[in-house]
């Protein structure tokens, strides 16, 4: 056994095929990839707090509950425009902060394939280094998908990640009730 | 959880600032640790836990170098203490060091150079015997007496 491998674990590496790419797989993320994916977590975290917080001065304004606020704003619905008037500044400013999820999955697909992609050429199997996010746009949407949940397994060892419960926030207008 | 409880969480994981990854490249990088694959064109495209790894290993590194340059005055200042009360004090050399000891025992393991000197020293008979007493610690630990 080298050295190294006494100070770290085994460097065998596995991999995994997506079509016609395969992908090493470290159970775990790469640091460029936890770098990327952190600071997507701290923007969706502002966003959400952003969203509670306009939510919060919306049910004042309009005297209605949380709850009923925090489905106006997240709604998309055109005809709530009038009653999100008080709001549309902050709202307007909280669109702007806040990243795009297909944005934020071109980015670390990118980065996914560039690290870890491989394809096979007539020699062999070649590395991916210079992929784009230009690339990444052009995928079908079920290969994305695919990469995607390859992703999240990585950054929950390895193992299948639970799935998140639906309409986490639901319940605010309970707490806030109360 | 709780919509409040995630919500404090959000806050919460807020307030921790980012990983510092050009900070964790420098500690590993300026440290000495010569494995190039976190050199500055390959960082990054390991798994966090080798580059948790590595950084617990260089940070492990410098704790023990500067505890081996804190002996002299680790032992100084025992002495110094032992002395002031009289020889009441019985405090351990590694007391007066900046870390923890990080030996399996927690005793902190005397440098080969120092326990051939003093193996040398009792050898001819030269290591007084105040002195010997005094180091009986180290010296049953570095096998010295038998």
């Amino acid at each position: 056994m080298k050295n190294k491998e006494l100070l770290f674990d085994s460097f065998r590496v596995d991999y995994t095929q997506i079509g016609k790419l395969r992908f090493r797989v470290f159970n775990d993320l790469l640091g460029a990839e936890a770098g990327e994916m952190e600071q997507f977590q701290r923007q969706q975290s502002q966003a959400v707090l952003g969203l509670v917080s306009v939510s919060r001065r919306l049910a004042e304004v309009k005297g209605i509950t949380f709850d009923e606020a925090y489905a106006l704003i997240t709604s998309g619905d055109a005809n709530n425009a009038q009653a999100m008037m008080e709001v549309a500044d902050e709202c307007a400013l909280l669109m702007a902060s806040m990243p795009s999820e297909t944005a934020m999955d071109d980015q670390i697909i990118t980065l996914m394939i560039q690290s870890r992609a491989e394809i096979e050429t007539d020699d062999g199997w070649a590395p991916l280094e210079d992929w784009q996010v230009a690339d990444t746009r052009r995928l079908p949407r079920g290969f994305r998908a695919k990469i995607r949940a390859f992703i999240d397994l990585e950054s929950n060892g390895g193992k299948q990640p639970e799935q998140p419960a639906k309409k986490a926030l639901k319940p605010v207008a309970k707490a806030s009730a109360e | 959880m709780s919509p409040a409880e995630y919500i404090a969480r959000l806050r919460s994981s807020l307030q921790v600032p980012p990983t510092d990854w050009n900070a964790i490249y420098l500690s590993i990088n300026s440290s000495g640790f010569s494995d190039s694959r976190f050199h500055a064109d390959r960082f990054g495209r390991q798994p966090c836990r080798h580059i948790l790894r590595a950084l617990e290993e260089v940070h492990r590194r410098e704790r023990e170098r500067t505890n081996a340059a804190s002996i002299t005055t680790a032992r100084l200042a025992q002495i110094v203490q032992f002395a002031a009360s009289m020889g009441k004090a019985q405090g351990k050399m590694a007391d007066f060091l900046p870390y923890p000891i990080d030996t399996a025992d927690g005793r902190p393991r005397l440098p080969a150079d120092v326990a051939t000197t003093l193996r040398q020293l009792i050898q001819t008979r030269s290591l007084p015997m105040a002195i010997m007493a005094f180091l009986m610690e180290d010296l049953e630990q570095a096998d010295l007496l038998s």
